[in-house]
């Protein structure tokens, strides 16, 4: 976050709670490191907003999917009681 | 001491490059120190440079070029050849979009996010697609989207897009839209098919409309409560990987990618080109090497599989892919496949003409290659002996180059359906034209041809 360290200012201001809710949630939203300097476009911020949760899905599917198929092929690949038997000791 | 500014380096307020008493240097500024240290001690940096994705670097003590806002000083590892992503193959490009997505993942496994997803980020080096930005990385913060997706889309996946379901020169569209191909007109221009593929329909045509529905509409940015997960970001990712593996492009169709096929060289002709082509370059020992009209690199492997770093160009995407794709497969560490027409070379583009360095400003190289090339020029081109010269003067400072005779079958081919205006189009004009500004150092004529090499050092000045 950039420093902005202006002149020393004494003002009296009234805040209203709907102003002041509205700053924390620009500042909120836009906050970020100072150095994130990129514009990422309403448009494609929104769009992934929204798609979101189908995007998180997936992944969690995709997760899911490798967990099933790598327990599958380790039960495939375990020995079973007869190929163990006999090994050179 | 002068330092100069490198022109593509000022955007991001977290550093820039430099170059000072010929060294490159980037200054790291105070603002990034957080981001820098996580980069280093979370491991990211060892583990990007182990896998080879992200560029050396080492923390110098050296006075920066701007003092107030500095960190450190580092130096990074030196690229051979900087190149841009318009002058990329398809398999380039493509490779270079994965190699973003992988150091994302990476990243995202220690904490970390690309704050940016440029294609100029990425450079050939030793044959391999390298992140360069060392600076590119910031703390991620789980909730918020990812601010480089739109980035990504326009530099990476549009113009693969286009390339591979429209036409494989629309990748010049990079050379006029430097932030990538706008994703409207992508979206125009693809075929109607491509809105069938969920991940292109999504990344491509739909984000389009997105981004012009809400062009002037930052506020709903700062009044919506979504999050973003990091599993959504992931599938994202996961997402756009699988839409970059899908596009393909095969290398065939084009004017000259089957050219050795169709050359009037027999077997003994060619060998002994390339054994004169050999002792030329034994003779000059260069430490750079341009060849110019490269096709699939024959003659550039003569250089680099001797360990000289050498630039292929040719003006044909097919001829570059197959060079390119034959790099990958022997896993080629010093020979760059790059598109250029030389009639068009890439000019200072961007910003004041000087963030993406034309052709020639990136240059001299120590030798150049300009084989079977001078009669496409002088009469593909309609370019007066003399000007070739002097674009050759301005390219290498060492030059092996073949005049081709109009008595050679090729050059019969260009004159076959026009007419024949280059009565100064003989060997004599070409000596002559070519001393005024190079001297010749050795001469051979190719066995079995008309054609001769000659061995050339520029002189200090023209005429």
């Amino acid at each position: 976050m950039l420093d902005h360290k202006g002149p020393d200012m004494t003002c009296r201001c009234y805040w209203s709670p709907a102003t002041v809710g509205l700053l924390v949630c620009l500042f909120s939203c836009l906050d970020g490191p100072a150095h994130a300097y990129l514009d990422p476009g309403t448009g494609s911020y929104l769009l992934q907003l929204a798609a979101g949760v189908i995007f998180a899905g997936l992944f969690a599917l995709k997760a899911y999917w490798g967990k099933l198929t790598g327990a599958a092929r380790r039960k495939a690949a375990a020995p079973t009681p007869d190929e163990t038997d006999g090994e050179p000791q | 001491m002068l330092d100069e500014r490198i022109g593509a380096s000022f955007r991001d307020p977290s550093g820039f490059l430099f170059q000072r008493e010929g060294t490159l240097y980037r200054q790291v500024n105070r603002c990034y120190d957080a981001d820098y240290r996580q980069l280093l001690d979370s491991g990211l940096y060892g583990r990007l440079v182990e896998r080879g994705l992200l560029i050396s670097h080492q923390e110098v003590g050296i006075p920066p070029a701007v003092p107030e806002p500095a960190y450190l000083v580092i130096q990074p590892e030196r690229v051979a050849f900087i190149s841009h992503p318009y002058e990329w193959c398809f398999g380039q490009l493509k490779d270079a979009a994965l190699t973003t997505l992988a150091i994302q993942r990476t990243a995202l496994d220690q904490g970390m996010i690309l704050k940016d997803a440029s294609a100029y980020n990425i450079q050939f080096h030793c044959g391999r697609p390298v992140l360069i930005d060392t600076l590119s990385f910031e703390r991620y913060q789980e909730g918020r989207p990812w601010v480089a997706y739109r980035q990504f889309c326009q530099h990476f996946l549009a113009p693969l897009a286009l390339m591979a379901h429209t036409d494989v020169r629309l990748s010049q569209l990079l050379r006029v839209y430097l932030d990538g191909v706008p994703l409207d007109l992508a979206s125009r221009l693809l075929p109607a098919r491509t809105r069938w593929s969920p991940a292109l329909s999504f990344h491509l045509h739909l984000h389009a409309k997105m981004q012009q529905r809400h062009a002037d509409r930052g506020r709903a940015v700062a009044q919506t409560k979504r999050r973003f997960s990091l599993a959504a970001l992931r599938g994202m990712m996961d997402s756009l990987e699988s839409a970059v593996r899908r596009l393909r492009w095969r290398p065939a169709g084009t004017e000259w990618a089957d050219y050795y096929q169709d050359t009037n060289y027999d077997q003994a002709s060619f060998a002994h080109k390339q054994q004169v082509v050999s002792r030329f370059m034994e003779q000059v020992a260069p430490g750079l090497v341009w060849d110019l009209g490269a096709n699939t690199g024959v003659f550039s492997r003569l250089a680099s599989d001797r360990g000289i770093p050498t630039v292929a160009f040719d003006i044909d995407p097919a001829a570059v892919e197959r060079n390119y794709l034959q790099c990958r497969r022997q896993g080629e560490e010093r020979l760059l496949p790059l598109v250029m027409d030389l009639t068009n070379p890439s000019g200072g583009l961007g910003w004041g003409n000087e963030e993406r360095a034309g052709l020639l400003a990136r240059g001299p190289a120590d030798l150049a290659l300009a084989l079977a090339l001078v009669h496409h020029l002088a009469i593909g081109n309609n370019t007066p002996l003399g000007e070739v010269a002097r674009f050759l003067h301005r390219a290498a400072r060492w030059l092996v180059i073949e005049f081709v005779p109009k008595a050679d079958s090729q050059v019969q081919r260009l004159l076959a359906s026009r007419e024949d205006v280059f009565p100064s189009y003989t060997e004599g004009d070409f000596e002559r034209e070519f001393c005024n500004w190079f001297t010749i150092q050795a001469q051979e004529k190719v066995a079995g041809s008309t054609r001769t090499l000659y061995l050339m050092a520029r002189r200090e000045q023209g005429p």
